[in-house]
């Protein structure tokens, strides 16, 4: 099996584990727009049976009625677009995270990535993780959105796991001269310096089977040294961890960067 | 309701603004109901002294406390409110573990039948109205065992 294909199954398998929290995730979007289709169909029903039949009422109170109902309609519909833009968001994101074999190399944001990462784990870290994003500026960058989405997924779903009840994950980006910075950090448990000279190793976890195949972080350290990139450590018991991916920057990127300071 | 003029109040709880604007609108065509909503259940807490309902509806799964301690804490502030937990397909046992631990009306699963909802809804403020309604009775039954005792006293007063 090509490297590819085995990542291809190792990112379809996390989609297999998060299946339940998926369906979770878009359910809330769905209950939306049900309960409004419901409510604008209630309304246009009453503003037919009015039109058909005007009650011996007043003008002043027949616009007054018909006001509040369009208003119903109004603010409906638009609580659905809402949530129908959540869900095509989400679908999107689902489709990119699952396709196989033609992840092309694009010039992207690399907050993408993360972005769609945090989307397909937002069930896992609901209501128990708080996520802080400090964002600094890297300018757009070459890389393959899919895997290199797969590793973040693949590292929030680690913190994730280690934090017991309720914690925090921070995100942070920066650049430094060519080289970008991507750090994800928890303050779970951390690990001991045993476990972290084995972390990259095939088949290594400290989850139970159901949990963990081992393969998550082996196959991060491929993606990220296929994009010349690296992956470093920082933890200690008790203090929580610390991923940071490091990734050189495209050249031409850093080109015009200097252009633009002069 | 006894008293046809009476304006049930319902505060809504759940941290996705897309579903307590739903909520909303379902309970401004359908009800005549005062409806407060809150996408944060520390807020709606740090709130509770500052208004009345006759019931609570909350979601489960929120950041920073889930729907059950809510409604707990809540209940330590308005005992009187009735209360519903909205839950997700995933959350049911919680919600299951809920009903005996805060005293839930019921649990409603989302998507909800808007029919259902309003009909959960109408009978919880049925209930919560029958027991203001007995509460009072109680007090009145009071009231008048005590001014019995009373007279009974003034009686044996007057003539023993």
């Amino acid at each position: 099996m090509s490297r590819d294909q085995c990542n291809d199954l190792e990112r379809l398998a996390s989609l297999g584990s998060l299946a339940r929290g998926l369906a979770h995730e878009m359910n809330t979007p769905l209950s939306a727009i049900v309960c409004n289709n419901d409510t604008i169909d209630t309304a246009l029903r009453r503003i037919r049976e009015r039109l058909d039949n005007p009650a011996n009422q007043s003008e002043e109170s027949f616009i007054s009625e018909m006001k509040n109902l369009l208003g119903v309609v109004t603010d409906s519909l638009q609580t659905s677009r809402v949530a129908s833009d959540r869900l095509r968001h989400f679908i999107r994101s689902l489709r990119d995270y699952s396709r196989i074999g033609d992840d092309a190399q694009s010039m992207a944001d690399i907050r993408e990535p993360i972005e769609m990462a945090l989307l397909l784990v937002a069930h896992e870290l609901r209501g128990r993780i708080t996520v802080v994003k400090e964002f600094g500026d890297i300018p757009p960058m070459e890389f393959h959105k899919t895997q290199l989405s797969q590793v973040f997924l693949n590292l929030l779903m680690n913190s994730a796991q280690a934090i017991e009840g309720n914690g925090e994950i921070r995100i942070r980006t920066w650049k430094d001269g060519n080289t970008g910075y991507i750090a994800i950090s928890d303050n779970g448990p951390g690990m001991s310096p045993e476990v972290q000279a084995r972390l990259f190793e095939q088949g290594f976890t400290t989850k139970n089977a159901n949990t963990g195949t081992g393969l998550g972080l082996p196959i991060c350290l491929e993606i990220v040294e296929a994009h010349h990139g690296r992956i470093e450590i920082r933890s200690e018991v008790g203090k929580g961890a610390t991923f940071t991916i490091v990734l050189p920057l495209a050249a031409d990127s850093v080109e015009s960067e200097r252009t633009t300071n002069g | 309701m006894d008293n046809p003029d009476y304006r049930p109040s319902i505060l809504i709880v759940d941290d996705e603004e897309m579903v307590t604007s739903s909520l909303r609108n379902l309970f401004r065509l359908q009800t005549n109901y005062r409806t407060v909503t809150y996408t944060s259940p520390m807020e709606a807490l740090a709130d509770s002294s500052k208004d009345f309902f006759d019931l609570v509806v909350s979601d489960y799964l929120m950041p920073g406390m889930d729907g059950i301690t809510f409604l707990g804490r809540f209940k330590e502030a308005q005992p009187q409110a009735m209360r519903i937990l909205l839950t997700g397909y995933a959350d049911k046992e919680s919600a299951i573990r809920a009903i005996n631990q805060v005293g839930l009306y019921q649990y409603v699963e989302k998507p909800w039948d808007n029919d259902s909802l309003l009909m959960s809804v109408k009978n919880a403020l049925d209930k919560a109205s029958l027991l203001r309604t007995l509460d009072t009775k109680i007090q009145e039954l009071q009231a008048a065992q005590f001014s019995l005792m009373d007279f009974q006293r003034e009686l044996i007063r007057t003539f023993i």
